[in-house]
């Protein structure tokens, strides 16, 4: 260097030298190089300060590169903050801005949060944050980091902590990523510039004050693994190491994992006992200590730093990529921190983000359906306990994750104890996976297909093309591809909503854990679509071969129950009559399993025709579906025997409405008889349970108002009890609900006095409460939409008697449930129907309030809707006649308001 | 950089057959070479491309031309690194904004850096740092002010004045990707942080920086 220098300008050496010190962290000045180089002491001041200036120019633009919400933080710098002297800058994050500063008066170093005045600009946003801070303050737990109080000073408002002696847990996670390095450039990969400045403040700190903390010791667990630089040293895949997985998954790494959310969970199920969210937990939230401490910060400041609901802004609190897919809906609670705090573990024991799109609206779309690959998936060494305990606290549905947080952290010790986790595997999933691990000839297919049902359908097809390209000189494997295929759509499917376990013979997963099932929504039916077109084309290419031809129809019967489900019944028609026409030419093989896909996709096409209304149609289905099933073969199979149960009580209703009562009772009496024999026999059988509550409880309205031999307080118990204990014991299984609901609903009819009003609130009051939890679960689901309604319009009739307001408030509610529904599904008869009866009820309950006017505006609508109905069933005797009854309430109405 | 002419013994390891040299000689620059493309990155890529996945691939790169280099190190190394990584952005632009017909330039203008999106951005960082809450109003003015003084340097300056902070590159790597002496190199530094240091002095907030 020095041979050149003499080229060179002397300044310009020197500030080589300085600001290569400088930014190694020592302790340099202009005025001490200017105090030694006389000679040009003016110009190092000038160009110095020039220098320091770019240099801290450069810290800004990296810590603001790649957050657009960094960019917005604009505090100047900072020297004094009413009592606390700033020393330095450690970190910036999307809210604020974070110093280390001494607290004079106490003389104690403190973590200082300082919020730019911009996102506390409203008065009732700053009341929020004051009022959250004060909450914050109040929490005491090891592993939260204390919050010392709030303050203001030059209209800079801030948050003081605890100064934590650590890092986040996000710089370890990209240190981890980052190649990893033998010892000797140890020394360099600790004080890398400025990734994060939280990181790089602790680093500073621990070398200004000669401190050996170690990045390596504060991550301690898995750093003296021996593998940790094993791997590095002989792996021979150089991007392997480049994208350092060397022990992401491995035992070690899997057991820290599992120590930090334990720890978080410990931390945030105290909070939520102090009825205090976290609401946005996430790797930068987490600190760890030299020691391996997990520290919590930043309680409840995500949303105290948003607009308040409904101000029109629709900024949501909290960082997407950690955020429960309610969330995005604003609904938060409790299982919102649970499923944040299972996003987190995801990262820190894959190495990257569940969901890594880059882009917000791509992100908010993943989030919102669920779609991330299983922990598994990505790193197949993670151990199965660990990946069933994130993928229960990621679960889409709310209700099918830990049901506390507490449950979460003891599950997450039992797996750091090697105890069985209450997590449940994966099921069929799983089984496929390692079924494909022993089969490497359709491995990459199987891997592929799984990835592919995830992240994209596209993706799946081609890999499907070349599977059944192949399909000529090895049947075999396509079968087995056919077989992997169906396992993954299963997950599109509608089943997880009616059944405890995936519909896979095997009952390995007999279980409530299938955690890996979608929410049933129109894009998985989408899904489901574009596979059919690839079914139907191969189908078509294959005509011989009939495995080929019954998975093509059982997709098509997937596609029919998902729209089923939805509500959309003449798309499931089709997709009914599609399978079918599949199966038909079929029809003579006396494989029984044949006999029950047709009976039951014949079944399912009846039940559409019934909830549209044409009955004639409906019954015609569940003839044929019922001679399907007649036959000798089936006799002696208990799921043909139940399936034929379950036709017989739609048989029976359908009688019912059209006005064969005797009929309609033999029919459900039969469907008793089978149900109740196949429950005897097969205990363990659900599927069976609820299809023998759903007969008795469509068959208690016979029973009470007949003169039955089967008594109807023992239907009554019988059924409930069915339900209860399903529910209890499968309460992720939306149907059981669903079934309960209508139960206690049904049988809060009886005798005239026979039953006390109270409870018969009692019941009812269960009832809507069962209903409104799954109307807000599964928003798209209208059946648990008409539930909710149904069960509040049969609650205000019961209160009708006792209590006219209370039952004016529930008639309201029920209402404006069914008046979406009519809405939404203008062609659907029903709803036109249980609108207009709805609004008939609450318009006499109005009247008896003296409500006269209001109750004309009641009638009016009801007879509106109940036009409708007519005209969509211009057959129905009794649409008219109810039209007619409707009318003279409204002559009767106005003629009462006639002064 | 704190371990003076230790790249050349890691050199000499790789070229003994040691592969972990290799991944540590990467790893030694690999905080630099982000910075430098965070820095040159095209705005409209930013959000769309991470650095980190440049870096990846041009980490295979270097690795399949190691021996190459070996051979005939005319380089040095990080400024042999910045070229494949330089490479590797030219070709991300390309995939990106190959609509964008009039960027037939591209390779000069993120080698040499575009003149006019340089001055631009370094004016904002500039003031977006100075800028304190009171003195948000002045905030335009500010970013005016030191985008003049910007435009009105020498192209090459600036140049040396990004590559000096940004990449954190020494005089002499300086001079070796620019085709400078070590000599005018170390002027043109000289001469840009001082037009740097007049426009600084007269702007609010700087004095009681230090």
């Amino acid at each position: 260097m020095a041979n050149q220098a003499h080229d060179r300008n002397p300044v310009e050496v020197l500030g080589e030298e300085f600001i290569r010190r400088w930014r190694a962290g020592e302790s340099v000045s202009a005025e001490q190089y200017a105090a030694d180089h006389p000679d040009h002491a003016a110009e190092i001041r000038r160009l110095f300060r020039a220098m320091i200036a770019m240099e801290r120019f450069k810290t800004c633009t990296l810590s603001s590169y790649g957050s657009q919400s960094n960019a917005k933080i604009e505090i100047g710098d900072l020297k004094q903050l009413g009592d606390f002297r700033i020393v330095r800058e450690i970190g910036r994050g999307g809210m604020g801005v974070v110093y280390e500063a001494d607290q004079q008066s106490l003389r104690r170093r403190v973590a200082v949060k300082v919020f730019p005045p911009q996102s506390l600009a409203d008065a009732r946003q700053l009341e929020r944050f004051q009022r959250e801070a004060q909450t914050a303050a109040g929490l005491h737990h090891t592993n939260i980091v204390p919050v010392f109080g709030v303050g203001e000073s030059d209209g800079l408002h801030y948050f003081v902590m605890q100064r934590i002696d650590g890092v986040a847990l996000d710089d370890y996670v990209a240190n981890r990523n980052r190649a990893a390095l033998p010892e000797a450039a140890e020394t360099e990969l600790r004080l890398p510039a400025a990734e994060s400045t939280v990181d790089n403040a602790v680093r500073g700190q621990s070398s200004a004050t000669g401190d050996s903390v170690t990045r390596d010791s504060a991550i301690a667990p898995t750093a003296d693994s021996p593998n940790h630089r094993d791997s590095i040293h002989h792996t021979a895949d150089t991007t392997a190491v480049l994208r350092g997985n060397h022990d992401f998954g491995s035992r070690s790494h899997s057991r820290w994992v599992a120590d930090v959310g334990t720890q978080v969970a410990e931390a945030v199920a105290y909070a939520h006992d102090q009825g205090v969210l976290h609401r946005d937990i996430k790797p930068s939230n987490l600190l760890i200590d030299p020691k391996g401490t997990i520290w919590v910060t930043d309680f409840g400041l995500a949303t105290a730093l948003t607009k308040e609901p409904g101000s029109g802004d629709e900024e949501i609190a909290g960082t997407l990529r950690y955020m429960a897919p309610e969330h995005l809906s604003g609904h938060q609670d409790t299982r919102g921190d649970i499923y944040s705090l299972g996003a987190t573990l995801y990262e820190l024991l894959t190495g990257m983000p569940a969901f890594a799109e880059k882009s917000r609206s791509k992100l908010i779309q993943k989030i919102s359906r669920g779609e991330f690959a299983p922990p598994r998936a990505v790193r197949p060494e993670i151990p199965r306990d660990l990946e069933a305990i994130l993928l229960k606290s990621m679960a889409f549905d709310p209700h099918r994750r830990y049901d506390s947080m507490r449950s979460m952290q003891q599950d997450l010790e039992r797996f750091n104890s090697g105890r069985p986790v209450n997590a449940r595997h994966v099921g069929s999933l799983g089984r496929m996976w390692r079924w494909a691990g022993r089969n490497p000839a359709v491995a990459t297919l199987s891997a592929a297909l799984l990835l592919g049902a995830i992240a994209s359908f596209a993706l799946v097809s081609s890999k499907w093309r070349e599977a059944v390209a192949e399909s000529e000189r090895a049947e075999s494997n396509l079968s087995l591809a056919l077989e992997s295929m169906d396992q993954i759509l299963e997950r599109f499917g509608s089943s997880w909503m009616a059944h405890p376990a995936a519909t896979v013979a095997e009952n390995e997963t007999a279980v409530s854990g299938v955690e890996f099932q979608m929410a049933v929504s129109d894009h998985n039916a989408t899904v489901l679509e574009s596979a059919l077109k690839f079914y139907d084309q191969f189908a078509q290419q294959n005509a011989t071969n009939s495995q080929l031809q019954s998975e093509t129809a059982k997709v098509h019967r997937r596609v029919g129950d998902i729209y089923e489900r939805l509500g959309q019944f003449a798309k499931a028609e089709s997709a009914y009559r599609r399978s079918l026409a599949i199966l038909e030419p079929n029809q003579s093989s006396g494989d029984t399993s044949f006999a029950i896909e047709r009976a039951g996709t014949l079944n399912q096409l009846g039940l559409t025709m019934l909830a549209t209304s044409r009955f004639r149609e409906a019954k015609t289905e569940f003839i044929k579906a019922k001679n399907i099933l007649s036959v000798n073969a089936c006799r002696s199979v208990p799921k043909c025997q139940a399936e034929l149960a379950r036709i017989d009580n739609n048989l029976g209703q359908t009688q019912w409405f059209l006005r064969d009562r005797v009929a309609a009772k033999k029919s459900h009496r039969q469907a008793i008889e089978i149900l109740e024999k196949l429950v005897q026999e097969n205990p363990d059988e659900t599927d069976f349970q609820l299809a023998l509550a759903h007969a008795y409880r469509i068959y208690y309205p016979f029973s009470v108002f007949g003169h039955d031999d089967m008594d109807h307080h023992e239907i009554r118990a019988g059924g409930i009890a069915i339900l209860e204990k399903l529910v209890s014991e499968f309460p992720n299984v939306p149907d059981y609900q669903c079934e309960l609901s209508e139960m206690l609903m049904a049988t809060s009819y009886c005798r005239k006095g026979t039953m006390e009003h109270d409870e018969q609130v009692e019941r009812l009051q269960r009832s809507v409460d069962l209903a409104e939890q799954l109307a807000a679960a599964h928003v798209s689901i209208p059946r648990y939409r008409a539930l909710h309604g149904r069960s509040l319009e049969e609650l205000a009739k019961i209160e009708a008697k006792e209590n006219r307001d209370l039952a004016r408030n529930h008639y309201d509610q029920a209402v404006s449930i069914y008046r979406s529904l009519a809405q939404d599904f203008a062609d659907i008869p029903a709803y036109h129907l249980f609108l207009a009866m709805a609004l008939k009820d609450q318009a006499e309950n109005l009247r008896e309030m003296n409500l006269i006017a209001d109750a004309g505006v009641a009638i009016v609508e009801a007879i509106n809707h109940q036009e409708a109905y007519v005209q969509l069933r211009p057959e129905s005797h009794f649409g008219e006649s109810m039209l007619s009854r409707l009318r003279f309430e409204l002559a009767r109405i106005s003629y009462t308001a006639i002064p | 950089m704190a371990l003076e002419g230790f790249d050349d013994e890691l050199i000499g390891r790789l070229g003994a057959g040691d592969e972990h040299a290799f991944v540590e000689l990467f790893s030694r620059h690999r905080q630099r070479l982000k910075r430098m493309l965070e820095f040159r990155m095209d705005g409209r890529l930013r959000g769309r491309e991470d650095p980190s996945d440049i870096l990846q691939e041009v980490y295979i790169d270097a690795h399949h031309r190691m021996g190459h280099y070996l051979k005939r190190p005319q380089l040095s190394f990080y400024v042999w690194l910045r070229q494949l990584t330089i490479q590797r952005l030219i070709d991300v632009h390309r995939r990106h904004l190959k609509a964008d017909k009039r960027d037939i330039n591209q390779e000069v203008s993120i080698n040499r850096t575009n003149p006019a999106a340089t001055s631009a951005s370094l004016a904002m960082q500039l003031a977006a740092h100075l800028a304190s809450p009171s003195q948000m109003a002045m905030h335009a003015e500010l970013v005016t002010l030191i985008h003049q003084a910007l435009e009105e340097m020498d192209e090459m300056d600036r140049e040396v004045l990004v590559l000096r902070h940004f990449e954190e590159m020494k005089n002499s790597e300086v001079a070796e990707v620019l085709g400078l002496k070590p000599a005018a190199a170390s002027n043109r530094y000289v001469r840009a942080l001082s037009r740097l240091g007049e426009i600084l002095e007269t702007l609010p907030g700087f004095h009681d920086d230090n």
